[in-house]
C-alpha cells in the first residue's frame, strides 16, 4: 500500500463523494472529492492526484466523455493517469473500456474489491 | 372387229364391226371435232372442223396449233385455263375470224381422253341473232342457201334463179334461155326427161341424193349430188306453165360420208398409236373393239377377247368384281371405273385402270361403251405405300395417349380418332365416318367450326389453350378445358385436304387455378382490409405481391412497388442482416422473423416487425412466402423508454444503496479493526446521519415509483379536502430547509386563499419543484416560493431559482414520463427524473396545470396553477 497517494473522486451525487472519502481516508489515501467533471484537470494538476475514480452518470455530462477527454490530454500526468470508472448499470464495463478507463466497478460495491481495484491500479 | 397386226384371223363379225364403228364415229363426228396432244399440238381433225373453220388438214398436220394457227388463240387459251384432267368442260363459248363468214361465235365441249395424253374438242356454231326479221322475199330468194330457179314454157325457159343456181352452173348466162340450150352438159342425165314429164303430168318430182354433172366453167365437169325438187307452176287456167325448181347441193355431205370412212380408218390407226387400251362394246356388253395395245399387253388375240374373254387376263381374285362392274354400268348406261390386277405377257399381274363411258346413237339410242385400261401400276404400288405410311400413322394415334383425330375435307369429316378422343367427346366409335358436325352438334355457337374452316384455308395451326369446350357428355353439357391444336395436313402436292386435332384434357388444372384465383383474390382482398403490411415472396425470394397497406405507407402504386423491391426502403443498418436472414430462411424453409425500419413516404423510417411463413403445397414444395410488416415504431419506442426508465431506476435506487453499503462496510471494518482504535474515532454520527437520509431518499423513489405504478393504471386515488395553500406552502418549506440548511428558501405570499385538493399530494408537488431547484442551483442557494393570484379566480405557486436553466427544446419534455435521459445519448443524465412527470400528472388530475419559464444558464421558474375553492365549500 502506498502511503499518501492522492486520489480524485467525480461524482455528481454528494453521498457517494463523502462516503467514498471517509471510506478511502480510513484506509490511507488522500481525497479529494468534485462534482464538477470540468475541475479535473485542474484538481489532477494542482494536487498531483494519481488515480481517478470516475462515475459513469454525471448530471449533463457523460462520463465516458470526460474519461476520453482525460485520455486525450497531451500532458502525460493527465494523459496516462489511471481512471477507475464507476457505474450503477453492470453492463456499462465495455463502454468505459472503450472510453479509455484503466478498470471498471460496478455500484454498489463490496469495499475491498474497490480498494484492490485501487492498489492494483497504482501499483502499475 | 377392225383388222389390226394381233389378228390374222378374218373375222365373220368384221364388216359388222366396222360398221357399227363407223356409225359411232359418224355419229361423234357429226360435229366439228379436233384432236390434240397435251402440249396442243394438233392431232387429228374431222371434216366438219376443216369444213366449219375453213381450214385445211395439210396446214394442220403436225402444227402446233395455239402457235401456227393465229386464229385459234383465244381458243386455245380458254383451253388451257380451263381443262384439268378429270372434268369435263363444256359449253365454252369463243369468237374465231372466218376468211369467208368473218368474226363467229362458237361453243366447245372438251374433254381429255382418260389415261391418254389426248384432248378431245367438239365444236358448234353459236346461233347468231338475227337482227332483221323483215327480210323480203327477194332477199330469202336470192340469199336462200338452196338453188332455185323457175322455168317457163315446155322448152323450159330459164325464167329467173338465184345466186346459188348461177353459182353451180358457173355463171352462165341461162336466163331467157331454154334448159337444154342453157344447159347442154345435162343431156343423157335423164334431167330433160324429168322436167318433160313434170310439164306435161303436172306432178311434181323429187329426187335425193341424185348425182349430176355440171360445166362450172372448169375443164372439168363438176361432180355433185343434188336434193330436188321439181314443183309444176299452175297457170290461172290450171295449165302447167312453168317449174320451180329447188335443189340443194348435198355433194359436200355425200363426200364427207365417204371422207369419214377414210377418216375412220385413220382414227383406228390413231386409236392403236394412243398408248392406252381402248375398248368397245356393244350394248350386251359384248366386246366390239379393242386396240392393238390390249393384246400386247395381255398377249391375248382377238378370238380370246369375245364373249368376257378377255375377263381372263384379270386376276382370279380381282375378276368376279371386274365382271360385275362393268355389267352394272352397262346396265345403268353410267360411266365407271374401277382397278383390277391385269396379267401381262409376261406373266406378271399389273394394277389397272378399267374405266368407261356409255355412248349413243345420233338418234339417243344406247349404243354400248367406250373406254380405256391403263397401266396404274406404279401409282398403285406408291399408294400402297402411302397406304402403310398411313395404317403406321394410324396405329400410332390409335395407340396414343393423348386424344387425337383426323378430319379430311372442308366438311370436316372423321376421318379416324382414337379412343382418347372419342372418350374426352363422351361419344362411340360410331362417330367415325361421320362429319364433326353430325358428331358432335353442340360445337354449333361455338368457336371450333370457324377455327377449323379458317385451318383449312390459311394452313396455319391454331393452338388452343385452356380453351373452354362444352361437350354432350352423358346427356349433360358440360365444361371442359383443353389445350390442343388444329393441324393443316398437306397431300403430296401441298393441297390442305384434312386437318389434324390433338387434345389435352386441362380441365381439373383450370378448375384448380380458377380455385385459387378464388382464394387468392379471397386472400388479396383481406389482406388490403388488413392495417398491417403484406406481401408475398416467391422461392427466389422475389417480392411478388404488395398490399393497399404497403401502397399506403411508401405512396408508390403496386406497380411502381413491384419493379422497385423492397430493397430500397429497408433502414442501411438492418439491409445485410435482413438480407441474409432471408436467404437463410428461403434455404430452410424456416420463419422468418426480424425487426427491421422501412422507409415511409415522409422519408422517415419506422421500426417494423417483420414475419413471413412459407405456404407449401401437398407436397410439402414451398410455393410462396406470406410475409407480414407491422409498424412497431411505437412499441419499439415504449419499450425504450421503459429500458431506459429500468437503467434509471436502478441507478437511482443503486446510489443510496451504494452510499449505505459503503457506510455499513466502513462501519463494520473500522469496529473489526476497533482493538487497536478508540470507539470514539470511529465516525459513527456521520455515517448513521448520512445512512438516514439515504434511506430517505430510497422511500421517497419507491414512493414515486408507487405513485407511477398507480396513474399508470389509472389508481391513483385523491383525498380531497379544503385548506389553505400559504399554510401548506409555509409548512413545506419549513421542511425543506430543515434538511437543506446551505439554501436559502424565501416564500412570498402576494394572494391568500383556500383550494379544494388533496393536501398530501399538492406538497409532493411542491417538494419536488424545491428540490429540482435546489439540485439544479449548484452555485446560487437563493430560491424563491411565491404564492400569486392568477386570473379571476385561480392561485398560483411558482418556484424561483437562479440556477442552471433548462433549454427551450428540453421544456417541452420534462413533464414526460421517464424523460431524465437524452435520447441522443443515452448515457447522459439530463437530470429530470419521474417527479416533473408526477406532479404534472398530480395537476391534471386537480384541474390544474403546471409551468416553465427558463433560459438556459439564467435559472427556472416552475408554477403550479390550481383554482381557488369556492367560498361556499366547507371544509
Amino acid at each position: 500500500m502506498q502511503d499518501e497517494a492522492k486520489i480524485l473522486v467525480i461524482d455528481d451525487d454528494s453521498g457517494i463523494g463523502e462516503m467514498m472519502k471517509l471510506m478511502l481516508e480510513f484506509d490511507g489515501y488522500r481525497v479529494f472529492v468534485s462534482e464538477k467533471p470540468g475541475e479535473a484537470e485542474e484538481i489532477i494538476m494542482q494536487n498531483n492526484i494519481d488515480l481517478v475514480i470516475l462515475d459513469m452518470l454525471i448530471s449533463g455530462v457523460n462520463g465516458t466523455d470526460v474519461c476520453r477527454r482525460l485520455r486525450k490530454n497531451d500532458t502525460q500526468t493527465i494523459g496516462d493517469i489511471p481512471i477507475l470508472m464507476m457505474s450503477a448499470l453492470h453492463d456499462a464495463h465495455k463502454k468505459c473500456k472503450l472510453a479509455g478507463a484503466s478498470d471498471f466497478i460496478a455500484k454498489p460495491f463490496e469495499m475491498e474489491q474497490l480498494i484492490q481495484k485501487i492498489e492494483s491500479l497504482l501499483k502499475n | 372387229m377392225i383388222q389390226n397386226s394381233e389378228s390374222s384371223e378374218n373375222n365373220t363379225n368384221s364388216d359388222s364391226t366396222v360398221k357399227s364403228l363407223t356409225e359411232t364415229l359418224v355419229a361423234t363426228l357429226r360435229e366439228p371435232i379436233l384432236i390434240l396432244d397435251e402440249q396442243f399440238h394438233f392431232v387429228n381433225a374431222n371434216s366438219g372442223f376443216y369444213k366449219t373453220f375453213e381450214i385445211l388438214e395439210k396446214d394442220l398436220f403436225m402444227s402446233n396449233f395455239g402457235q401456227e394457227e393465229d386464229r385459234f388463240k383465244q381458243f386455245i387459251e380458254i383451253l388451257r385455263s380451263r381443262l384439268s384432267d378429270n372434268e369435263r368442260i363444256e359449253n365454252i363459248e369463243f369468237w374465231i375470224e372466218l376468211p369467208a363468214s368473218g368474226l363467229k361465235p362458237f361453243l366447245f365441249n372438251a374433254s381429255k381422253l382418260e389415261g391418254s395424253q389426248l384432248i378431245l374438242i367438239s365444236f358448234k356454231a353459236k346461233e347468231a341473232v338475227i337482227d332483221d326479221r323483215l327480210q323480203n322475199f327477194n332477199e330469202i330468194f336470192s340469199q336462200a342457201p338452196a338453188m332455185i330457179c323457175i322455168l317457163r314454157g315446155p322448152e323450159h325457159i330459164f325464167d329467173r334463179a338465184n345466186e346459188n343456181y348461177f353459182k353451180i352452173v358457173g355463171d352462165r348466162d341461162i336466163i331467157g334461155k331454154p334448159v337444154r340450150e342453157a344447159l347442154p352438159e345435162l343431156e343423157g342425165q335423164g334431167f330433160y326427161e324429168m322436167l318433160d314429164e313434170v310439164y306435161e303430168t303436172g306432178e311434181a318430182f323429187i329426187g335425193n341424193e341424185i348425182p349430176v354433172k355440171l360445166d362450172n366453167g372448169e375443164a372439168e365437169l363438176k361432180n355433185a349430188f343434188l336434193d330436188f325438187v321439181y314443183q309444176p307452176i299452175m297457170d290461172a287456167d290450171g295449165e302447167v306453165s312453168g317449174i320451180f325448181v329447188h335443189a340443194i347441193d348435198i355433194t359436200e355431205k355425200v363426200i364427207a360420208n365417204k371422207q369419214l370412212e377414210e377418216n375412220e380408218t385413220n382414227l383406228r390407226k390413231l386409236i392403236d398409236t394412243v398408248p392406252a387400251i381402248i375398248w368397245i362394246t356393244n350394248p350386251d356388253g359384248q366386246n366390239t373393239y379393242l386396240n392393238k395395245n390390249w393384246y400386247d399387253f395381255t398377249g391375248q388375240h382377238a378370238g380370246e377377247v369375245i364373249n368376257f374373254g378377255w375377263l381372263n387376263a384379270v386376276h382370279p381374285d380381282d375378276r368376279k368384281d371386274a365382271k360385275h362392274n362393268f355389267q352394272k354400268a352397262n346396265e345403268a348406261q353410267k360411266q365407271f371405273q374401277q382397278s383390277y390386277r391385269l396379267l401381262n405377257k409376261k406373266g406378271e399381274y399389273r394394277w389397272v385402270m378399267h374405266s368407261g363411258s356409255p355412248k349413243f346413237d345420233p338418234e339417243g339410242n344406247y349404243d354400248g361403251m367406250i373406254g380405256i385400261v391403263i397401266d396404274i401400276n406404279e401409282e398403285k404400288q406408291k399408294e400402297q405405300v402411302i397406304r402403310e405410311k398411313e395404317h403406321r400413322i394410324r396405329s400410332i394415334i390409335e395407340e396414343a395417349n393423348v386424344a387425337t383425330a383426323l378430319y379430311t375435307g372442308r366438311e370436316m369429316k372423321i376421318e379416324m380418332a382414337n379412343d382418347a378422343m372419342i372418350n374426352l367427346w363422351g361419344k362411340d366409335h360410331s362417330v367415325i365416318g361421320t362429319t364433326l358436325h353430325e358428331a358432335l352438334p353442340e360445337l354449333e355457337g361455338q368457336p371450333f367450326h370457324d377455327l377449323l374452316q379458317n385451318v383449312f384455308s390459311t394452313g396455319e395451326t391454331y393452338w388452343g389453350r385452356e380453351d373452354a369446350v362444352d361437350l354432350m357428355i352423358d346427356g349433360k353439357l358440360q365444361t371442359g378445358y383443353f389445350n390442343f391444336t388444329y393441324k393443316a395436313l398437306r397431300d403430296e402436292n401441298g393441297e390442305i385436304y384434312g386437318i389434324l386435332n390433338m387434345a389435352i384434357d386441362v380441365s381439373e388444372m383450370v378448375r384448380s387455378k380458377e380455385l385459387l384465383k378464388d382464394s387468392e383474390a379471397r386472400y388479396r382482398q383481406m389482406a388490403d382490409l388488413m392495417p398491417e403490411k403484406v406481401f408475398n415472396i416467391s422461392t427466389e425470394g422475389k417480392v411478388v405481391y404488395f398490399n393497399q397497406g404497403w401502397m399506403d405507407y411508401t405512396g408508390l402504386s403496386k406497380a411502381e412497388l413491384e419493379t422497385k423491391g423492397l430493397d430500397d426502403f429497408i433502414h442501411p443498418s438492418e439491409k445485410k442482416e435482413f438480407k441474409e436472414t432471408w436467404q437463410n430462411s428461403l434455404r430452410t424453409g424456416r420463419d422468418f422473423e426480424m425487426e427491421v425500419r422501412f422507409l415511409n413516404k415522409k422519408g422517415r423510417y419506422r421500426w417494423h416487425l417483420n414475419r413471413a411463413e412459407a405456404i407449401t403445397d401437398e407436397n410439402g414444395n414451398i410455393q410462396v412466402w406470406i410475409c407480414t410488416a407491422t409498424e412497431i415504431q411505437k412499441i419499439k419506442a415504449e419499450e425504450k423508454r421503459k429500458e431506459d426508465f429500468l437503467k434509471l431506476v436502478s441507478h437511482e435506487l443503486k446510489t443510496p444503496v451504494t452510499s449505505i453499503k459503503g457506510y455499513v462496510q466502513l462501519l463494520l471494518s473500522l469496529l473489526k479493526k476497533g482493538k487497536d482504535m478508540p470507539l470514539s474515532s470511529i465516525p459513527f454520527e456521520t455515517s448513521l446521519e448520512r445512512i438516514d437520509q439515504q434511506v430517505g431518499r430510497l422511500t421517497r423513489l419507491i414512493s414515486e415509483m408507487l405513485d407511477l405504478s398507480r396513474i399508470e393504471k389509472n389508481k391513483l386515488v385523491l383525498q380531497k379536502e379544503k385548506f389553505s395553500i400559504n399554510e401548506m406552502v409555509t409548512e413545506t418549506i419549513q421542511d425543506i430547509s430543515y434538511t437543506n440548511n446551505q439554501y436559502n428558501i424565501k416564500v412570498i405570499h402576494d394572494f391568500n386563499c383556500d383550494i379544494y385538493a388533496d393536501r398530501d399530494r399538492i406538497g409532493q408537488v411542491l417538494i419536488n419543484l424545491v428540490t429540482n431547484a435546489i439540485k439544479y442551483s449548484p452555485e446560487n442557494q437563493d430560491i424563491e416560493v411565491k404564492v400569486s393570484k392568477k386570473g379571476g379566480n385561480k392561485v398560483a405557486v411558482s418556484v424561483i431559482d437562479s440556477g442552471l436553466g433548462i433549454d427551450k427544446e428540453n421544456q417541452k419534455k420534462i413533464f414526460k414520463r421517464f424523460y431524465r435521459i437524452d435520447f441522443k445519448n443515452e448515457d447522459t443524465y439530463s437530470g429530470f427524473g419521474i417527479g416533473l412527470y408526477l406532479a404534472n400528472e398530480i395537476m391534471k388530475r386537480h384541474n390544474g396545470r403546471i409551468t416553465v419559464e427558463s433560459e438556459k444558464g439564467e435559472g427556472s421558474v416552475f408554477t403550479f396553477i390550481l383554482d381557488v375553492a369556492p367560498k361556499e365549500l366547507k371544509d
